[in-house]
């Protein structure tokens, strides 16, 4: 802890499969969605996932893992994102037009292990503060989409 | 006394006086609602434009009541840097001792002394990965959606800590939650400082934004976007360096400086000074221009528009005039004037998109500054300034 001082005086866009698309067996809130690999992303400043159209129950803090799929291998984590409840007692859902997440250096990662592929699976999980699954967490994303800023 | 021994006697004062007068704003509880109010139950400045600078301005007023409450107006309040791998626990002052003896507990965290937040929330990928944002867009939203650092690395710290600090209503009730966000407003600092091109919006519906908050005279104020822009010499306070300040810089330009009449005859002579403009248009250069001590009228908080042409000042369109080169905000510390506001020293602001009207220009450029508050009489002046001169950004060699 410091303490403040004091002075003196690609665009590639893809429809990715909505909530139906396959899900985990193993855990029933993480959502598989798919995006296109962003035209020029070794090239580019950087690679950023739109994550779009969330809707989640107000009454529960969630952390959002995201991961790329990697078939035959681990999964490539690409971030995470965190909404707060806007209260335990809250009733409802509420809808998130967009979480932005700047996933360049993990997303080379999975380049590098996926040169050939033109699609990735972005594989979704929520957990709560100590890092469990969320598995009866009922809640929608539409879609993802990975696009590229080329530099200055 | 230690800062740390401050710090608790000030939120032990400002629980007291919750208890005391319920009705004080300046109490624990109200200054806990305060973020309440603003985060659904009334109005909502999340997921939005309004998030960084809400949040630095509840900050200040919240550290200045703190301040006044322990009679020293040079408290500052303490920033959790969770981005430094050593501070990656609660702060030591808010769990030592962990129970209700210390005002700076919560008896609702998850969380025990010794837990760690992870890489995965708060390491060199996560900060790297905002602080390299291109756009304030992209670091701090728009209108409608939220920057990315809102959604990480601040959510996360939230629901990791657990408790009050998982949900907005409560959040405030957790004395963590400013320490939490003062390094969230280091963050925007950074990103600031990080590269030329890392700019705040200038769009009036940004700079315009206003918020209200009780200030440590019980007195309701209230304060643009604009006027919490540059908190080092508005907000009186800075932050300890950033280590990734120093490695994530790409791209090292070299600000090639570029003199101009200004101190002989208080304006622009545009002869020499438009080949060195032009010079910079045709290598796509950043374009900076530097205001040194410009004379503004200190008497009330304002945001002042300064343009390069009388009648497009008179016009006061703001950032949509060609001529717009500036919005350059006083603040007033506060009602009694105690903490008189100083002339800034030096402004520097990005012009590059405004070179090209310069260079429509044949004669003498003189400024004007208006206020961008139409409704108050607001009338050009010619701007007079110890020295105006720009600079351009090269890529340095080696």
């Amino acid at each position: 802890m410091s303490q403040r001082w004091l002075c003196g005086l690609a665009t590639v866009t893809v429809v990715m499969l909505r909530s139906t698309v396959p899900l985990l067996a193993a855990d029933g809130s993480t959502r598989i969605l798919q995006s296109r690999v962003p035209i020029n992303w070794e090239t580019a400043h950087r690679v950023m996932l739109r994550v779009k159209d969330i809707s989640l129950p107000k009454n529960q803090p969630v952390i959002f893992e995201i991961y790329a799929c990697q078939v035959g291998g681990q999964d490539v984590r690409l971030g995470s994102f965190g909404v707060l409840a806007e209260s335990e007692t809250a009733e409802g859902t509420w809808k998130h037009e967009e979480f932005l997440v700047n996933v360049t250096r993990p997303f080379r990662r999975w380049m590098d292990a996926n040169r050939d592929q033109t699609t990735v699976k972005v594989r979704i999980k929520p957990v709560d503060g100590n890092g469990r699954p969320l598995p009866d967490l009922d809640w929608l994303v539409r879609e993802v989409e990975l696009k590229s800023v080329p530099k200055r | 006394v230690g800062e740390i021994q401050k710090l608790k006697d000030a939120y032990k004062a400002m629980r007291d006086l919750a208890v005391s007068d319920p009705n004080d704003p300046r109490g624990f509880a109200h200054q806990a609602n305060v973020h309440c109010w603003n985060c659904g139950q009334s109005d909502q400045i999340h997921f939005q434009w309004a998030f960084f600078a809400w949040h630095r301005a509840y900050l200040y007023f919240h550290e200045r009541i703190l301040g006044k409450l322990i009679g020293d107006e040079d408290f500052r309040l303490p920033y959790w840097s969770w981005d430094n791998p050593a501070h990656r626990s609660l702060p030591p002052p808010y769990t030592n001792p962990n129970d209700a003896t210390n005002p700076l507990f919560n008896s609702t965290r998850t969380k025990t002394p010794t837990d760690q937040l992870s890489d995965a929330l708060v390491g060199e990928e996560v900060i790297e990965g905002v602080l390299t944002l291109g756009t304030f867009a992209e670091f701090g939203g728009t209108a409608t959606s939220p920057g990315s650092p809102e959604g990480t690395p601040h959510g996360p710290v939230h629901v990791w800590v657990g408790g009050n600090m998982s949900t907005f209503a409560n959040a405030a009730k957790d004395p963590v939650f400013y320490a939490h966000h003062a390094n969230v407003d280091k963050l925007w600092s950074d990103w600031n400082r990080l590269d030329a091109a890392h700019t705040n919006p200038i769009d009036a519906a940004f700079l315009n934004l206003t918020f209200t908050f009780f200030d440590e005279n019980k007195v309701w104020r209230s304060i643009k976007a604009s006027q919490v822009l540059d908190h080092e010499h508005r907000l009186r306070y800075v932050y300890g360096p950033s280590r990734f300040l120093e490695t994530l810089l790409c791209v090292i330009l070299d600000w090639i400086v570029v003199r101009t009449t200004w101190r002989s005859i208080q304006a622009l002579e545009m002869g020499r000074l438009r080949e060195s403009l032009q010079k910079t248009v045709s290598a796509k250069a950043r374009v900076r221009l530097h205001l040194e001590g410009p004379g503004l009228p200190l008497d009330r908080s304002e945001i002042y528009y300064i343009y390069a042409d009388a009648r497009e000042a008179e016009a006061n369109r703001g950032p949509e005039s060609p001529a717009f080169l500036a919005a350059v905000p006083v603040v007033l510390n506060d009602e009694q004037n105690r903490h008189p506001v100083r002339t800034p020293p030096s402004v520097i602001v990005p012009v590059t998109r405004r070179v090209p009207f310069l260079l429509q220009r044949t004669d003498r450029v003189e400024l004007f500054a208006v206020a961008s508050e139409v409704s108050r009489d607001a009338r050009p002046f010619r701007l007079k300034a110890r020295d105006v001169y720009f600079s351009w950004g090269r890529e340095a060699k080696g």
